[in-house]
Protein backbone atom coordinates (compact mmCIF):
# COMPACT_ATOMS: atom_id res chain seq x y z
CA UNK A 1 0.00 0.00 0.00
CA UNK A 2 1.39 3.39 -0.70
CA UNK A 3 0.34 6.87 -0.53
CA UNK A 4 -0.13 8.97 -3.27
CA UNK A 5 -1.01 12.37 -4.72
CA UNK A 6 -2.28 14.33 -7.24
CA UNK A 7 -0.49 16.86 -8.82
CA UNK A 8 -1.21 19.56 -11.35
CA UNK A 9 1.71 19.23 -14.28
CA UNK A 10 1.88 22.29 -16.80
CA UNK A 11 -2.29 21.10 -17.37
CA UNK A 12 -2.57 17.63 -16.84
CA UNK A 13 -3.69 15.71 -13.96
CA UNK A 14 -1.92 12.66 -12.61
CA UNK A 15 -2.04 10.53 -9.32
CA UNK A 16 1.42 9.98 -8.44
CA UNK A 17 3.01 7.72 -5.68
CA UNK A 18 4.39 10.05 -2.47
CA UNK A 19 8.30 8.79 -3.26
CA UNK A 20 7.88 8.94 -7.17
CA UNK A 21 6.61 12.73 -6.24
CA UNK A 22 9.51 13.84 -4.34
CA UNK A 23 12.03 12.60 -6.88
CA UNK A 24 10.37 14.32 -9.50
CA UNK A 25 9.88 17.59 -7.50
CA UNK A 26 13.84 17.51 -6.66
CA UNK A 27 14.63 17.01 -10.50
CA UNK A 28 12.34 19.51 -11.42
CA UNK A 29 14.56 21.95 -8.62
CA UNK A 30 17.70 20.92 -9.48
CA UNK A 31 16.86 21.55 -12.96
CA UNK A 32 15.56 25.36 -12.09
CA UNK A 33 17.85 26.25 -9.93
CA UNK A 34 20.89 25.52 -12.79
CA UNK A 35 18.75 27.63 -15.10
CA UNK A 36 19.14 31.23 -16.16
CA UNK A 37 16.38 33.50 -15.09
CA UNK A 38 15.43 34.67 -18.06
CA UNK A 39 15.16 31.08 -19.49
CA UNK A 40 13.40 29.36 -16.28
CA UNK A 41 9.91 29.66 -17.24
CA UNK A 42 9.84 29.01 -21.24
CA UNK A 43 12.29 26.22 -20.21
CA UNK A 44 10.68 24.71 -17.26
CA UNK A 45 7.28 24.93 -19.07
CA UNK A 46 8.22 22.87 -21.57
CA UNK A 47 9.83 20.46 -19.63
CA UNK A 48 7.05 20.08 -17.56
CA UNK A 49 4.72 19.73 -20.43
CA UNK A 50 7.15 16.87 -22.00
CA UNK A 51 7.52 14.63 -18.78
CA UNK A 52 3.42 15.12 -18.82
CA UNK A 53 3.39 13.41 -21.75
CA UNK A 54 5.36 10.98 -21.18
CA UNK A 55 4.19 10.30 -17.93
CA UNK A 56 0.53 9.75 -19.36
CA UNK A 57 2.16 7.81 -22.10
CA UNK A 58 3.66 5.34 -19.17
CA UNK A 59 0.37 4.95 -17.10
CA UNK A 60 -0.64 3.88 -20.44
CA UNK A 61 1.72 1.30 -21.30
CA UNK A 62 1.39 0.03 -17.76
CA UNK A 63 -2.19 0.21 -17.32
CA UNK A 64 -1.42 2.04 -14.13
CA UNK A 65 -3.63 4.73 -12.31
CA UNK A 66 -0.93 5.80 -10.08
CA UNK A 67 2.90 7.04 -11.41
CA UNK A 68 5.25 5.31 -9.81
CA UNK A 69 9.17 5.80 -9.13
CA UNK A 70 10.12 3.32 -12.01
CA UNK A 71 8.40 5.68 -14.24
CA UNK A 72 9.69 8.82 -13.21
CA UNK A 73 13.14 7.34 -13.03
CA UNK A 74 12.99 6.44 -16.74
CA UNK A 75 11.65 9.82 -18.03
CA UNK A 76 14.46 11.30 -16.07
CA UNK A 77 16.41 9.55 -17.63
CA UNK A 78 15.33 10.38 -21.02
CA UNK A 79 15.34 14.01 -20.36
CA UNK A 80 18.47 13.93 -19.15
CA UNK A 81 20.56 14.56 -15.83
CA UNK A 82 20.21 18.00 -14.14
CA UNK A 83 23.89 19.17 -14.86
CA UNK A 84 22.54 18.92 -18.62
CA UNK A 85 21.27 22.09 -17.89
CA UNK A 86 24.26 23.85 -16.51
CA UNK A 87 26.17 24.55 -13.27
CA UNK A 88 24.33 24.07 -9.71
CA UNK A 89 23.76 27.87 -8.75
CA UNK A 90 22.61 26.48 -5.07
CA UNK A 91 24.67 28.58 -2.89
CA UNK A 92 27.12 26.09 -0.90
CA UNK A 93 27.20 26.69 2.82
CA UNK A 94 30.61 26.40 3.96
CA UNK A 95 31.08 25.74 8.00
CA UNK A 96 34.04 27.65 8.51
CA UNK A 97 35.48 27.10 11.53
CA UNK A 98 36.86 30.39 13.02
CA UNK A 99 39.36 30.11 15.55
CA UNK A 100 39.06 31.37 18.85
CA UNK A 101 42.03 31.49 21.16
CA UNK A 102 42.70 32.49 24.50
CA UNK A 103 41.06 35.85 25.71
CA UNK A 104 39.09 36.02 22.55
CA UNK A 105 37.26 32.83 22.84
CA UNK A 106 36.63 33.42 26.84
CA UNK A 107 34.83 37.01 25.37
CA UNK A 108 33.26 35.19 23.01
CA UNK A 109 31.57 32.99 25.04
CA UNK A 110 30.38 35.27 27.60
CA UNK A 111 29.38 38.03 24.79
CA UNK A 112 27.54 34.59 23.39
CA UNK A 113 25.81 33.44 26.91
CA UNK A 114 24.73 37.02 27.68
CA UNK A 115 23.33 37.23 24.09
CA UNK A 116 21.43 34.20 24.76
CA UNK A 117 20.20 35.25 28.34
CA UNK A 118 19.03 38.52 26.96
CA UNK A 119 17.24 36.93 23.85
CA UNK A 120 15.49 34.40 25.74
CA UNK A 121 14.36 37.38 28.84
CA UNK A 122 13.17 39.47 25.58
CA UNK A 123 11.42 36.77 23.74
CA UNK A 124 9.69 35.05 26.13
CA UNK A 125 7.06 37.59 26.95
CA UNK A 126 6.39 37.67 22.57
CA UNK A 127 6.23 33.82 22.05
CA UNK A 128 3.91 33.52 25.24
CA UNK A 129 1.71 36.67 23.42
CA UNK A 130 1.53 34.88 20.33
CA UNK A 131 1.19 31.61 21.51
CA UNK A 132 -1.87 33.17 23.71
CA UNK A 133 -3.24 34.67 20.24
CA UNK A 134 -2.29 31.49 18.36
CA UNK A 135 -4.88 29.50 21.22
CA UNK A 136 -7.52 32.30 20.48
CA UNK A 137 -7.37 31.59 16.69
CA UNK A 138 -8.23 28.00 17.58
CA UNK A 139 -11.11 28.70 19.65
CA UNK A 140 -10.16 28.62 23.46
CA UNK A 141 -10.84 32.34 23.50
CA UNK A 142 -10.10 33.92 26.68
CA UNK A 143 -8.79 31.39 28.76
CA UNK A 144 -6.06 30.30 25.92
CA UNK A 145 -5.33 34.40 25.34
CA UNK A 146 -4.25 34.23 28.65
CA UNK A 147 -2.46 31.05 28.54
CA UNK A 148 0.72 31.81 26.67
CA UNK A 149 1.95 34.90 29.08
CA UNK A 150 0.53 32.93 32.08
CA UNK A 151 2.95 29.93 31.53
CA UNK A 152 5.85 32.07 30.89
CA UNK A 153 5.69 32.84 35.27
CA UNK A 154 6.85 29.82 36.02
CA UNK A 155 10.32 30.20 33.11
CA UNK A 156 11.42 33.83 33.93
CA UNK A 157 13.43 35.52 36.64
CA UNK A 158 10.75 37.72 38.51
CA UNK A 159 12.47 41.09 37.72
CA UNK A 160 11.00 40.60 34.03
CA UNK A 161 7.52 39.31 35.14
CA UNK A 162 6.13 42.82 34.31
CA UNK A 163 6.95 42.15 30.58
CA UNK A 164 4.64 39.10 31.25
CA UNK A 165 1.74 41.24 32.98
CA UNK A 166 2.04 43.46 29.83
CA UNK A 167 1.92 40.80 27.42
CA UNK A 168 -1.37 39.42 29.99
CA UNK A 169 -2.65 42.81 29.03
CA UNK A 170 -2.25 42.71 25.89
CA UNK A 171 -3.61 39.04 24.68
CA UNK A 172 -6.02 38.96 27.29
CA UNK A 173 -6.85 42.49 26.74
CA UNK A 174 -10.11 43.90 25.52
CA UNK A 175 -8.77 45.41 22.36
CA UNK A 176 -7.04 42.43 21.51
CA UNK A 177 -10.09 40.13 22.48
CA UNK A 178 -11.78 42.19 20.19
CA UNK A 179 -9.41 42.16 17.17
CA UNK A 180 -9.07 38.48 17.25
CA UNK A 181 -12.72 37.83 17.78
CA UNK A 182 -13.29 40.50 14.19
CA UNK A 183 -10.76 38.00 12.41
CA UNK A 184 -11.82 34.85 13.67
CA UNK A 185 -15.57 35.71 13.73
CA UNK A 186 -16.75 32.09 14.56
CA UNK A 187 -14.59 30.40 16.92
CA UNK A 188 -15.13 26.55 17.45
CA UNK A 189 -17.33 27.44 20.31
CA UNK A 190 -19.86 28.73 17.88
CA UNK A 191 -21.16 31.76 19.68
CA UNK A 192 -21.16 35.23 19.29
CA UNK A 193 -19.40 36.82 22.47
CA UNK A 194 -21.43 36.45 25.04
CA UNK A 195 -21.33 39.25 28.53
CA UNK A 196 -19.64 36.04 30.16
CA UNK A 197 -16.36 36.87 27.87
CA UNK A 198 -16.37 40.51 28.15
CA UNK A 199 -16.41 40.23 31.59
CA UNK A 200 -14.27 37.48 31.83
CA UNK A 201 -11.66 39.24 29.63
CA UNK A 202 -12.34 42.96 31.62
CA UNK A 203 -11.25 41.15 34.90
CA UNK A 204 -8.41 39.77 33.56
CA UNK A 205 -7.32 43.15 32.48
CA UNK A 206 -8.15 44.28 35.52
CA UNK A 207 -5.83 41.81 37.31
CA UNK A 208 -2.83 42.13 34.69
CA UNK A 209 -2.67 45.81 35.31
CA UNK A 210 -2.58 45.34 39.19
CA UNK A 211 -0.17 42.33 38.86
CA UNK A 212 1.68 44.98 36.20
CA UNK A 213 1.48 47.96 38.91
CA UNK A 214 3.31 45.47 41.68
CA UNK A 215 5.97 44.19 38.92
CA UNK A 216 7.25 47.51 38.16
CA UNK A 217 7.02 49.16 41.65
CA UNK A 218 9.36 46.28 42.89
CA UNK A 219 11.49 46.56 39.60
CA UNK A 220 11.70 50.60 40.46
CA UNK A 221 11.69 50.52 44.14
CA UNK A 222 8.34 52.40 45.17
CA UNK A 223 7.50 51.63 47.91
CA UNK A 224 5.71 53.60 51.32
CA UNK A 225 9.04 54.77 52.33
CA UNK A 226 10.36 55.95 49.11
CA UNK A 227 6.68 57.83 48.56
CA UNK A 228 6.75 59.76 51.69
CA UNK A 229 10.39 60.73 51.19
CA UNK A 230 9.51 62.10 47.70
CA UNK A 231 6.45 63.93 48.80
CA UNK A 232 8.66 65.37 51.94
CA UNK A 233 11.26 66.32 49.71
CA UNK A 234 8.44 68.30 47.46
CA UNK A 235 6.47 70.01 50.28
CA UNK A 236 10.59 70.94 51.48
CA UNK A 237 10.88 72.23 48.03
CA UNK A 238 7.84 73.86 47.95
CA UNK A 239 8.39 75.80 51.02
CA UNK A 240 11.91 77.08 50.05
CA UNK A 241 9.97 78.30 46.69
CA UNK A 242 7.24 80.28 48.96
CA UNK A 243 10.44 81.31 51.22
CA UNK A 244 12.33 82.81 48.04
CA UNK A 245 9.40 85.09 47.36
CA UNK A 246 8.18 86.28 50.32
CA UNK A 247 12.04 87.37 50.26
CA UNK A 248 11.51 88.99 46.99
CA UNK A 249 8.44 90.80 48.56
CA UNK A 250 10.13 92.61 51.36
CA UNK A 251 13.37 93.42 48.94
CA UNK B 1 37.81 14.01 -22.41
CA UNK B 2 37.12 12.02 -25.69
CA UNK B 3 33.38 11.31 -24.26
CA UNK B 4 32.96 15.65 -23.96
CA UNK B 5 34.90 16.64 -27.06
CA UNK B 6 32.24 14.47 -29.04
CA UNK B 7 29.71 15.84 -26.69
CA UNK B 8 30.83 19.39 -27.31
CA UNK B 9 31.03 18.99 -31.10
CA UNK B 10 27.21 17.47 -30.96
CA UNK B 11 26.08 20.38 -28.82
CA UNK B 12 28.22 23.02 -31.46
CA UNK B 13 25.73 21.59 -34.32
CA UNK B 14 22.33 21.38 -32.47
CA UNK B 15 21.13 24.86 -32.49
CA UNK B 16 21.99 24.70 -36.48
CA UNK B 17 20.18 21.62 -36.26
CA UNK B 18 17.26 22.63 -34.61
CA UNK B 19 16.90 25.60 -37.10
CA UNK B 20 16.93 23.58 -39.76
CA UNK B 21 14.40 21.34 -38.78
CA UNK B 22 12.25 24.05 -37.98
CA UNK B 23 12.77 25.94 -40.69
CA UNK B 24 11.11 23.22 -43.20
CA UNK B 25 8.02 23.33 -41.35
CA UNK B 26 6.16 24.27 -38.50
CA UNK B 27 7.13 21.72 -35.42
CA UNK B 28 6.00 20.15 -32.08
CA UNK B 29 8.66 20.35 -29.63
CA UNK B 30 8.46 16.33 -29.67
CA UNK B 31 8.46 16.45 -34.06
CA UNK B 32 12.48 18.43 -32.85
CA UNK B 33 13.13 15.75 -30.89
CA UNK B 34 12.19 12.73 -32.76
CA UNK B 35 14.39 14.21 -36.05
CA UNK B 36 17.07 14.49 -33.24
CA UNK B 37 16.97 10.98 -32.39
CA UNK B 38 17.00 9.39 -35.82
CA UNK B 39 20.27 11.60 -37.02
CA UNK B 40 21.36 10.43 -33.93
CA UNK B 41 22.42 13.50 -32.49
CA UNK B 42 20.39 13.29 -29.42
CA UNK B 43 21.38 11.99 -26.37
CA UNK B 44 18.94 13.30 -24.30
CA UNK B 45 15.83 15.45 -24.69
CA UNK B 46 16.74 18.05 -21.83
CA UNK B 47 19.52 19.66 -24.21
CA UNK B 48 17.01 20.50 -26.45
CA UNK B 49 14.81 22.83 -24.20
CA UNK B 50 17.38 25.41 -23.37
CA UNK B 51 18.37 26.16 -26.49
CA UNK B 52 14.86 26.70 -27.87
CA UNK B 53 14.04 29.14 -25.03
CA UNK B 54 17.75 31.06 -26.10
CA UNK B 55 16.70 30.86 -29.58
CA UNK B 56 13.23 32.15 -29.28
CA UNK B 57 14.47 34.88 -26.72
CA UNK B 58 17.18 35.74 -29.30
CA UNK B 59 14.42 36.24 -32.13
CA UNK B 60 15.43 33.70 -33.91
CA UNK B 61 12.21 31.40 -33.24
CA UNK B 62 8.49 32.29 -32.39
CA UNK B 63 5.64 29.81 -31.11
CA UNK B 64 2.04 29.67 -30.56
CA UNK B 65 -0.18 27.51 -28.54
CA UNK B 66 -2.13 24.38 -29.36
CA UNK B 67 -4.44 22.62 -27.62
CA UNK B 68 -3.96 19.07 -27.71
CA UNK B 69 -6.94 15.75 -27.43
CA UNK B 70 -4.04 13.85 -25.77
CA UNK B 71 -1.88 15.66 -23.54
CA UNK B 72 -1.16 19.04 -22.70
CA UNK B 73 -1.41 22.23 -24.83
CA UNK B 74 1.64 22.16 -27.36
CA UNK B 75 4.03 24.68 -28.53
CA UNK B 76 4.52 24.83 -32.05
CA UNK B 77 7.61 26.23 -33.15
CA UNK B 78 8.27 28.53 -36.61
CA UNK B 79 11.66 30.67 -37.48
CA UNK B 80 11.14 34.22 -37.38
CA UNK B 81 12.38 36.69 -40.30
CA UNK B 82 15.57 36.85 -38.65
CA UNK B 83 15.65 32.84 -38.10
CA UNK B 84 15.19 32.34 -41.52
CA UNK B 85 18.07 34.45 -42.38
CA UNK B 86 20.49 33.04 -40.05
CA UNK B 87 19.85 29.64 -41.36
CA UNK B 88 20.32 30.45 -44.40
CA UNK B 89 23.89 32.19 -43.42
CA UNK B 90 24.70 28.92 -41.37
CA UNK B 91 23.75 26.58 -44.74
CA UNK B 92 26.22 28.44 -46.27
CA UNK B 93 28.93 28.24 -43.23
CA UNK B 94 28.39 24.60 -42.84
CA UNK B 95 28.99 24.23 -46.49
CA UNK B 96 32.39 25.94 -45.98
CA UNK B 97 33.21 24.35 -42.95
CA UNK B 98 31.84 20.79 -44.49
CA UNK B 99 34.38 21.26 -47.15
CA UNK B 100 37.83 22.60 -45.27
CA UNK B 101 37.25 19.73 -42.86
CA UNK B 102 36.66 16.81 -45.82
CA UNK B 103 40.33 18.46 -47.04
CA UNK B 104 41.74 18.00 -43.74
CA UNK B 105 40.81 14.54 -43.58
CA UNK B 106 41.09 13.20 -46.38
CA UNK B 107 45.12 14.51 -46.80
Amino acid sequence: MKLTRTINLHGVVLNIDEDAYQMLKDYLADIESRLPADEQGDVMDDLESRIAELLQAALFDYKYESVTIDMVRKVCARIGSPDEFGENKRPVIKRERISRQGVGRVLTIVLKAILIIIAIQLLFPVLALLFGLLMAAFGISVSGLALGPILGFGLLSPGWNWLLWLSVMAAAGLPVYMVVHWIVKYSRERKHPSLRFWVISLLLWLLSLVGLATSVSKVWQVNGTNITTVIKTLENAEDIEELERLDELVD
Amino acid sequence: MVENIKSQMRKGVLEYCILTIISRQEVYTSDILEALRQANLLVVEGTVYPLLSRLKNNGLLKYRWQESTDGPPRKYFTLTEEGQELVAALNDEWRTISKAINKITKS
